[in-house]
């Protein structure tokens, strides 16, 4: 079984960058706590596409995400001195956007069900059509997780943190995230069973792949 | 904790990250050796 044998490219950017980036981070966010404007533009660079990627996919609203971020941003500028560096810098920031997402979904979770057949996302360019729709798959699929499972599957899956990370940025213990995403990977079995279990999947692929190509020779 | 044999329950909450990459050393044999060799995650 390879790492990341299930993963489209336009799907997975690597956000696992090593210890290398975490010092450079670690040192950003001291920068930001003596006030460094600098500092703080490159954190907010570093951080702001992959924020607004995994909002966006959660809220399904990019005026929310963009809200969120910049919620996020505000509390990284404010709070920057309180952070001890007892854990990674993405764990951190990931958390404080996560807290950030479930109150703007408390106060917008009326609104944003009503919403949620109304906005489609716009489609993007960048992408080529297949990996747009496989994206709108999965993301009509997410939309029908509770949110503690959806956060859980993007931040494993989309963001590649680990299982302690995971817990650390959902202030909970490892254990849950575990049975949320066993949860969540039931539920998207059945509504993607290629995405929900990659090891199946490339088995499933490969019977599949044959079984057509024979079928269409006389 | 996972003891030497991982058990078909350990070894499924784990996937995820064996499928992102990020188990750590051991733990990645462990669940590696119970998916090779488990009828029912080789299915």
């Amino acid at each position: 079984v390879k790492a990341n044998s299930y993963s489209d490219p336009g799907m997975a950017e690597p956000t696992y960058r090593g210890a290398a980036n975490a010092a450079r981070e670690t040192d950003l966010i001291a920068r930001i706590a003596e006030g460094d404007r600098k500092a703080f533009e490159e954190l907010y660079h570093l951080y702001h596409r992959r924020l607004a990627r995994f909002l966006t996919r959660l809220t399904r609203r990019y005026d929310i995400a963009e809200e969120v971020v910049n919620d996020t941003f505000w509390v990284v500028w404010r709070k920057a001195r309180s952070f001890r560096g007892d854990s990674q810098p993405s764990t951190w920031i990931l958390g404080i956007a996560y807290r950030k997402a479930r109150n703007a979904f408390r106060s917008s979770a009326r609104l944003a069900e009503k919403n949620l057949q109304l906005e489609q996302l716009p489609h993007t360019d960048e992408e080529p059509a297949s990996t747009e729709e496989l994206r709108d798959w999965l993301g009509r699929a997410l939309a029908e997780l509770p949110v503690e499972q959806r956060l859980a599957v993007e931040l494993c899956y989309e963001l590649g943190h680990s299982c302690e990370e995971i817990a650390a940025i959902m202030d909970c213990p490892v254990n849950t995230v575990k049975t949320r995403l066993f949860h969540a990977r039931g539920k998207l079995q059945r509504l993607l069973p290629q995405l929900a279990t990659p090891i199946a999947a490339a088995a499933d692929g490969n019977a599949r792949g044959s079984v057509s190509t024979s079928g269409r020779q006389p | 904790m996972m003891t030497e044999t991982c058990s078909h329950a350990d070894a499924w909450l784990m996937l995820p990250w064996l499928a992102n990459g990020r188990l750590s050393g051991a733990e990645r044999v462990r669940v590696e050796e119970h998916v090779h060799g488990c009828v029912q995650c080789t299915r």
